[in-house]
């Protein structure tokens, strides 16, 4: 285990600073041009998924392999990795909800399920092996914004039936998340998921 | 002597390609160097030495241990550089120190900085920013800071200028001076094998063309040079890479001692490039008449 431990040192060596300074400097800008949480949930949390895996160590590195470490280590310390980063993701959010004096409701909670939900959707690419780097940050952008799309929908329709309307055309006339963005958002995440098959079916890996 | 490494018949396919039959061992104090042209298989064998893709069949032992169920201890004593696939140059060679520093068990802190002191690279300047040459040098401090019994460089010069390149080799001259060291060196350069390497594995489509001690190859060939009126049928199959102008006829021979006393031929020593484009060229030639053959 000592190996997936020196695997999250050196991720966190490499980029923590830099995830977590971007993690504040883009919530703070967000908020201060009026952002709200449906913001920072459609679009910073998938963005900062996709920031994420860009700066952990690039996978299509292979030269990562060849340190002594065993592969099922290496991998196992990039989960740890992920979690990590986004238990601060959570601290942070739930942080700054309290700071706006603003309760996290119902949109905290679908955090926590998208989180899960993307760490559950790259656990499969990393088992067989680390796609290239580009693949993996935009698969995972993509994944958790259909992700965060479909789960907000899903407890908004739960809670309170009377707000869909409201949550789907808030959706559609997003400024920053036009029908456009999403029908590209599923493009690409088709694209690198190809992408990523391919390379992982050549077992350059 | 003990070995260092042994390859028992290993084989790899990616697609159509098809690394096959690998059989060689590897004592300590060698120089090995690896040739051969693009796509035969020389970083793809890298790839295997370094446990980066497992072999399809067949074996792979490093200081006799099996390197598949013994992938951290085995790769501790490795020493790497990889032409192009170099890892965190967004780091300062300094925090890349620090980082590499929590995989391998004896990493000398005092002796990255000694090196990196050595050849002038700022500890504090971030690696992407570096000279190709300054790179190089810098990975070169990597492998030889945690003490490597095997050093393991795939096209480590290429893109660098003669000084370095000859720098580079100096220095893994040194290491070699080492007990119990060894070298495995890609190169498409051969001026940077001609003058060091005892070994040479030479790959050729995927499988291995000659393994053996370098001196014996380059003296196994010569190179001819001759009147092409003087040549005959029987001579001209005795040259292969035969270049001809309307005065000069020139080509390798893997049988030198043929062309004793023959008139108007000059035999030379032949140099380890012109061997192995002739060879390749040669292979190329066959290949093809068969492919031919075969529609």
């Amino acid at each position: 285990m000592s190996e997936a431990f020196a695997v999250v040192r050196k991720d966190f060596s490499i980029c923590g600073k830099t995830i977590l300074m971007i993690m504040v400097v883009l919530t703070l800008a967000m908020r201060s041009m009026g952002a709200d949480d449906l913001f920072l949930v459609l679009l910073f949390i998938p963005v900062m998924s996709g920031i994420m895996c860009f700066f952990l160590d690039p996978p299509d590195s292979l030269a990562v392999f060849a340190l002594p470490v065993r592969r099922k280590f290496l991998v196992a310390g990039r989960y740890i990795s992920i979690a990590l980063v986004f238990f601060a993701s959570l601290v942070l959010y739930v942080f700054l909800a309290f700071w706006f004096r603003r309760s996290p409701d119902y949109r905290a909670l679908s955090f926590i399920c998208v989180a899960i939900v993307f760490c559950l959707s790259i656990m499969v690419p990393l088992y067989f092996g680390l796609p290239h780097k580009w693949a993996l940050g935009i698969t995972t952008v993509a994944i958790t914004m259909i992700a965060c799309i479909a789960l907000g929908f899903a407890i908004v329709l739960t809670k309170d039936p009377g707000q869909v309307p409201s949550f789907l055309a808030g959706i559609w006339n997003f400024p920053f998340f036009p029908p456009v963005s999403c029908l590209l958002a599923i493009a690409l995440y088709l694209g690198s998921l190809t992408v990523s098959l391919g390379i992982i079916s050549r077992k350059v890996l | 002597m003990s070995k260092i490494l042994e390859l028992n018949d290993v084989s790899i396919k990616y697609g159509d390609f098809v690394l096959g039959n690998i059989d060689f061992s590897l004592d300590e104090g060698i120089f090995l160097g690896v040739v051969g042209p693009n796509g035969a298989g020389k970083t793809t064998l890298i790839k295997l030495l370094l446990g980066i893709t497992p072999p399809g069949t067949g074996s792979i032992k490093l200081f006799g241990k099996e390197l598949s169920s013994n992938e951290a201890w085995c790769k501790n004593q490795i020493g790497f550089v990889l032409g192009e696939n170099r890892f965190w140059e967004t780091l300062a060679p300094k925090d890349l120190g620090s980082a590499l520093s929590l995989f391998y068990r004896d990493w000398d802190k005092a002796e990255y900085d000694s090196l990196l002191d050595r050849f002038e690279i700022s500890p504090k300047k971030k690696a992407s920013t570096l000279s190709t040459g300054m790179k190089t040098r810098l990975y070169l401090a990597t492998a030889l800071s945690h003490h490597a019994k095997l050093l393991i460089l795939d096209e480590p010069t290429s893109g660098l200028d003669p000084f370095v390149r000859r720098e580079v080799v100096s220095i893994l001259c040194e290491y070699l001076t080492k007990d119990g060291t060894s070298v495995i060196f890609s190169s498409h350069i051969t001026s940077d094998l001609d003058r060091n390497a005892d070994y040479l594995l030479f790959l050729l489509n995927g499988k291995n063309k000659y393994y053996g001690a370098l001196d014996t190859y380059i003296s196994s060939f010569a190179q001819v040079r001759s009147d092409p009126a003087s040549l005959d049928g029987a001579c001209r199959e005795k040259l292969i890479g035969l270049r001809e102008t309307a005065t000069v006829a020139e080509g390798i021979t893997a049988d030198p001692a043929f062309w004793d006393g023959r008139a108007n031929c000059v035999r030379e020593n032949a140099e380890l490039e012109d061997i192995l484009i002739a060879v390749t060229q040669e292979d190329r030639k066959t290949r093809a008449l068969k492919k031919a053959a075969g529609k």
